[in-house]
């Protein structure tokens, strides 16, 4: 999850999306109106780390036990410290609506100080707002004290992450798509697992819907899911896309399974396989 | 069900039904059983050509020679193409320059229902 403003401007940059989630717990709102903080898919995510956009961090236990650790014994500080900042902040705000209506009067030629205040004032206090910070004051404490991750660690972390949430295959689909200037966001909406854009999503409509990879050689094209992705496909005006990477014998014949694949995901390695996958586009002919 | 019969190894049956929908119901011209074959998975692969009445996407030139490949939707069997299957097709059955060729996929009930497949990635038609 991305937290910061800037941040998110620079992956936009980089044609990484995500879903913005930010919403309010009592006013719940649908995709238009959401804001930060911003979710990545685990395929961006990938991507952003072997293309030294981002690095993977440990953090040292649940942070939730961390932080309520943090409340216990810093809590009064930490509580002194937002407070005088919320109290500097509605003085500046004072001051400048204050400003403002002054300069008001004055080009109406009323003087300023003629007027009693006391009504102003009270109606300034209950126009002051209270800033709710985008991102956590106490965890960028945290990032400070990382532990250490070396190559080894940075590639098991990668497979984790892929074996949690993903498979290597879909990623390899995402980088390929990605290579070729498409940009993807989750497909769930079509049916598939992503959606490519051919630029911005504000910009362009999505082209495509991508379904999960298939096995290249052994995954029978299930038709019945081909004709439904691309008969849907016609009424949104998208291809169905199918495709797959060639060279996954490795992870069919079991064995060595395991070593294969922390041989052959190292980040080099997955930056070249790039012109290894397969695609074929999907629609419908129009009659039959 | 009955149709049964035509298993997904029964290519004659599958060839047979997807030629006639397309001469007999589609009225495409010229329609016949390509010279060309291709094992595959115990079976021969071969594909249907024919001339479709009129153009069949906006972002064609003009009215061209399709390739159709006739497959059985076996709703609740696995089929047998895969990727690397439809890479064969492309490679060995198909002219270099063929950017796309039909699926005629056979329905139990006899219905066909058509689907262009082009190689690679490929933007939507204009409507």
């Amino acid at each position: 999850m991305i937290f910061n403003l800037d941040d998110m401007v620079k992956l936009r940059r980089l044609g990484v999306c995500g879903i913005l989630s930010g919403t309010l717990p009592t006013a719940a709102q649908q995709n238009m109106f959401l804001s930060i903080p911003l979710n990545l898919m685990v395929e961006e995510t990938i991507w952003l780390v072997l293309n030294g956009h981002a690095e993977l961090q440990l953090l040292q236990g649940p942070m939730a036990g961390q932080v309520s650790t943090v409340l216990e014994t810093r809590g009064e500080e930490l509580y002194k410290v937002a407070r005088e900042k919320l109290l500097k902040s509605f003085d500046l705000q004072r001051q400048y609506k204050k400003e403002q209506h002054e300069l008001k009067l004055q080009k109406l030629g009323i003087d300023p100080t003629r007027d009693d205040n006391s009504a102003n004032s009270k109606l300034i206090e209950s126009s002051l707002f209270v800033e709710t910070q985008n991102d956590s004051l106490i965890l960028p404490y945290y990032s400070q004290e990382k532990l250490r991750v070396d190559p080894t660690m940075n590639i098991m972390l990668l497979n984790l992450l892929v074996s949690n949430y993903s498979n290597w295959n879909n990623y390899l689909l995402y980088q390929s798509l990605k290579s070729q200037n498409y940009v993807m966001s989750p497909g769930g909406r079509f049916g598939g697992l992503f959606i490519a854009y051919p630029g911005d999503p504000l910009r362009y409509h999505s082209h495509l819907t991508i379904g999960s990879a298939l096995d290249y050689y052994t995954e029978p094209i299930d038709f019945i899911s081909l004709t439904s992705g691309a008969r849907l496909g016609t009424a949104v005006k998208k291809l169905w896309v199918i495709g797959g990477v060639k060279d996954d014998k490795y992870a069919s014949s079991e064995g060595d399974a395991t070593n294969a694949i922390l041989e052959m995901k190292t980040p080099d390695n997955l930056l070249t396989k790039r012109n290894n996958t397969s695609f074929f586009s999907i629609e419908w002919a129009g009659f039959g | 069900m009955e149709s049964n019969a035509s298993d997904s190894n029964d290519r004659h049956t599958i060839e047979t039904l997807v030629k006639e929908n397309l001469a007999y119901f589609q009225y495409w011209k010229e329609v016949q059983l390509e010279e060309k074959s291709m094992p595959w998975r115990g079976t021969k692969l071969r594909l249907v050509s024919g001339i479709p009445p009129n153009k069949l996407s906006n972002d064609d030139p003009e009215v061209t020679k399709e390739y159709i490949l006739p497959v059985n939707m076996t709703q609740y069997k696995e089929e047998f193409i895969t990727l690397e299957c439809l890479d064969l097709v492309f490679e060995n059955l198909c002219d270099k320059n063929t950017k796309r060729i039909i699926l005629g996929i056979a329905n139990s009930d006899g219905t066909v229902v058509f689907y262009f497949i082009y190689k690679g990635i490929h933007k939507p038609k204009k409507n």
